[in-house]
């Protein structure tokens, strides 16, 4: 009986996993992870154990809003880098090589590193669900601390003036040692295709 | 050891949220976006809606009792909870119901809840509604599903105990009830497993083919390219998205009225293939793959050598921001007058130039008399050549001036447009003049801080007309348009309605058989703006905006083209007026 209920167990865990949209919230523990990048060098998280905080933004190539954030989130890093804040990007997609993905990164400025998720594990544990999704980490305690998009200003073939500096006050307040006060917000984006997530539609 | 399985798998179930044999959407599941247009032909996007505290959807359908009497109950619920924060839709997914016989049915009841028009069931089929009457109550912080199930059964309001629950904060008892209401025939839902069978090679690269790869190709305005299987399979979630919030293709007119010959939409059966092989997981199949086949090679001029070559001046478009509009003057090198039959753009950036508005010596004022006309030619992404009727055509003076107003878009890159306009002259003068009316309203004021804000204009129009084309006008804050013709006999017909006007396209709307319009027809264009925050593209929500070039301000500002039915004696000489 108990081998019988162990053995489900772990299959409803991974169905669950797969099936559940959101993973890893706000308040959740980042654990470790080891990816390239579109260089082929590769990166592991906990080696930025000694940054105040870790800013990473979904990407895809060809996605109209990762190409108008990118100038911003660049503008974000030369004011938080010297403040010992990193700063990644995160592909997660299965269509982008890594030739294509530097052509991008070329052509539209990137200047970022960007870490190639093409297995998708990353993504699927993070709940990522589109491009241009931030996530704040504190890599004190390895928790995630922000998931949303860099500010108020871009929506679908539209922007307008900021409002909400979502991230900067995310990461003001990480620096501060204070608790970040809007945590999670829906994020406009390309839409990722993760396969293996179950009950998508 | 058997019921122990079952109590297991029911909290996998729940646990998951994969209960139910198809497209099940329970609690806690997250809606997906769309947009869907009422039985008035109004529009209602599910997120727009994101300011709001709760939102209740109810399947409903014609003839059905459950259906009736859980729309009228929610309608008495409606006036309490809309001040509160709750908006209420109805979701009409049955094949044989219509907009009209819809707003027929539920007159009698006097329900003025929207009932949105689901006619290719592909909302209702993603909701999971399978019986008439049935409720969805869903939480727009999060678009998770906060209750499904029946009304109310005996003295236990479902409903209003979870609305009340989520307006306090505190988690909904009753998440899930069983609904008795009619059957919803949904032929497509029986057919899951034939999706998986839809191929890529024979229905869904043609399709692509021929109404997206004009942009999505390599050096067009669209951000990605539909280059193979493997990139369209990528942004399958993202196309499955945009067809249902009729984002893409770029096509805003109401199919209920008129047939136009440039529309880009998908028809029917086309939006339902491509959706249900996106949720079928995109199969590739067996076959080549079309798309890697597509011609590199685009024509220069789809019309051959222009008779006339006009050079826009350049423009360095920065990489992001929002740019105004440019507005150009430009001289016309001819020394004699000439006639149009067709005009052409070239664009330099066709990544960002995003549409162009050329005049001859700027648009007309509402009220000034000229001796040719002010309109020339729009370009818009994708848009093909405007070529005028045969009989008619476009007089060019000499020494008039070409205005042009062109619209940049940014796409984070910093590049330089030099675009050219190309015009085809006609061989002698021809027996009528390509007209054009205008509708505008320049003392218009919109308030602050409003949802739907509605001005209009009318043009009489004094003598029998062929009416070739329409286009609505408007900035950041426009949300609809109208063109209703008022005909002397007192009836009245719409001839284009736009339910979501959408500024980024700047569409001419060219019907697909010209309509007469008799003596003293009047044709009233609305425009409905949106000046509140839930407006992504508004600059700002608290400003009273009035008239102005810019696309912080607005414009009441309608183009229809025509040409009268009987013969100008002196095309040259008629000088036309708006009103």
């Amino acid at each position: 009986m108990n081998f019988v209920k162990r053995t489900m167990l772990c299959g409803w865990w991974v169905a669950c996993a797969a099936a559940s949209a959101a993973v890893l919230v706000p308040g959740g523990h980042v654990a470790d992870f080891t990816l390239a990048d579109q260089t082929g060098a590769t990166h592991e998280l906990y080696t930025l154990s000694s940054k105040k905080a870790i800013v990473i933004m979904t990407v895809s190539n060809g996605c109209p809003i990762v190409r108008l954030a990118i100038p911003v989130m660049r503008e974000i890093r030369a004011r938080y880098e010297s403040r010992d804040v990193e700063f990644l990007l995160l592909n997660p997609t299965l269509q982008d090589t890594r030739e294509a993905v530097m052509q991008e990164a070329a052509e539209f400025g990137f200047g970022m590193t960007i870490l190639m998720d093409d297995k998708q594990t990353v993504g699927e544990a993070w709940g990522v669900n589109r491009t241009a999704e931030v996530f704040v980490i504190d890599p004190k305690t390895w928790m995630m601390v922000y998931h949303g998009p860099i500010d108020d200003r871009l929506n679908y073939e539209t922007q307008r003036p900021v409002h909400h500096p979502y991230l900067t006050e995310a990461l003001d307040a990480v620096l501060a040692n204070k608790p970040v006060a809007v945590s999670s917000v829906v994020s406009p984006g390309c839409l990722i295709n993760f396969p293996d997530r179950k009950h998508r539609y | 050891m058997h019921a122990y399985l079952r109590y297991w798998r029911f909290s996998f179930m729940a646990l998951c949220g994969l209960a139910g044999p198809v497209l099940a959407l329970n609690s806690g599941d997250v809606v997906d976006d769309f947009r869907l247009n009422d039985q008035k032909g109004q529009s209602h996007e599910l997120y727009y809606l994101s300011d709001m505290k709760a939102v209740v959807l109810m399947a409903d359908g014609n003839g059905c009792a459950v259906s009736r009497s859980t729309a009228k109950s929610l309608n008495q619920l409606r006036a309490k909870y809309q001040a509160r924060g709750v908006e209420f839709l109805a979701i009409d997914s049955n094949l044989k119901d219509t907009p009209e016989s819809i707003a027929q049915e539920i007159k009698a009841d006097g329900i003025d809840i929207p009932i949105l028009s689901d006619e290719l069931q592909l909302i209702g089929e993603s909701l999971g509604f399978t019986r008439n009457g049935e409720v969805l109550i869903v939480n727009p912080q999060n678009w998770k599903v906060l209750y499904r199930g029946a009304y109310a059964k005996g003295s236990s309001n479902y409903v209003a105990d979870a609305l009340d629950a989520a307006l306090s904060g505190t988690p909904v008892k009753v998440a899930e009830t069983e609904v008795r209401g009619c059957n919803i025939v949904m032929p497509e839902r029986e057919r899951r497993s034939a999706h998986a069978q839809i191929s890529y090679e024979k229905s869904i690269a043609p399709m692509l083919s021929e109404h997206c790869v004009a942009c999505h190709r390599e050096g067009g305005i669209a951000p990605w390219q539909m280059s193979s299987y493997d990139m369209v399979r990528g942004f399958s979630p993202m196309i499955r998205e945009v067809v249902r919030t009729k984002r893409m293709p770029p096509w805003h007119a109401d199919p209920h009225y008129g047939v136009f010959s440039n529309d880009r939409s998908l028809t029917a059966e086309e939006t339902k293939t491509l959706v249900h092989w996106i949720e079928a997981g995109s199969p590739r199949g067996g076959g080549i793959d079309p798309l890697t086949l597509v011609k590199k090679d685009w024509p220069v001029w789809a019309l051959g050598k222009p008779d006339l070559v006009v050079n826009l001046p350049k423009f360095d478009v920065p990489a992001t921001g929002v740019i105004p509009y440019q507005m150009w003057t430009v001289d016309n090198p001819l020394d004699h007058d000439v006639w149009v039959r067709a005009v052409d753009f070239l664009p330099g950036a066709r990544s960002n130039l995003h549409h162009i508005i050329a005049t001859i010596g700027g648009e007309m004022a509402p009220g000034e008399k000229r001796d040719t006309d002010g309109s020339l030619a729009d370009f818009v992404p994708g848009s093909e050549p405007l070529q005028i009727p045969p009989e008619s055509g476009i007089l060019l003076k000499k020494g008039a001036k070409f205005g042009f107003q062109a619209h940049y878009t940014v796409n984070g890159k910093e590049v330089t447009d030099a675009t050219q306009m190309g015009l085809y002259f006609m061989d002698k003068p021809p027996q009528y003049r390509y007209r054009a009316a205008i509708m505008a309203n320049p003392r218009i004021k919109i308030p602050a801080n409003t949802k739907a804000y509605t001005n209009d204009a009318t043009y009489k129009f004094d003598r029998e007309v062929l009416v070739y084309s329409l286009h609505p006008h408007a900035h950041f804050r426009g949300a609809a348009a109208e063109f209703v013709a008022q005909y002397p006999d007192g009836h009245e017909a719409v001839l284009l309605n736009v339910p979501r006007y959408e500024f980024n396209w700047q569409t001419t709307y060219e019907l697909k058989t010209p309509i007469v319009l008799p003596a003293g027809t009047a044709v009233k264009y609305s425009m409905t703006y949106d000046n509140s925050t839930q407006n992504k593209a508004n600059p700002d929500p608290n400003r009273e905006v009035p008239w102005g070039q810019q696309t912080w301000d607005e414009m009441l500002f309608g183009v229809i083209r025509f040409r009268y039915l009987s013969l100008d004696a002196n095309p040259a000489r008629t000088a036309q007026a708006t009103q």
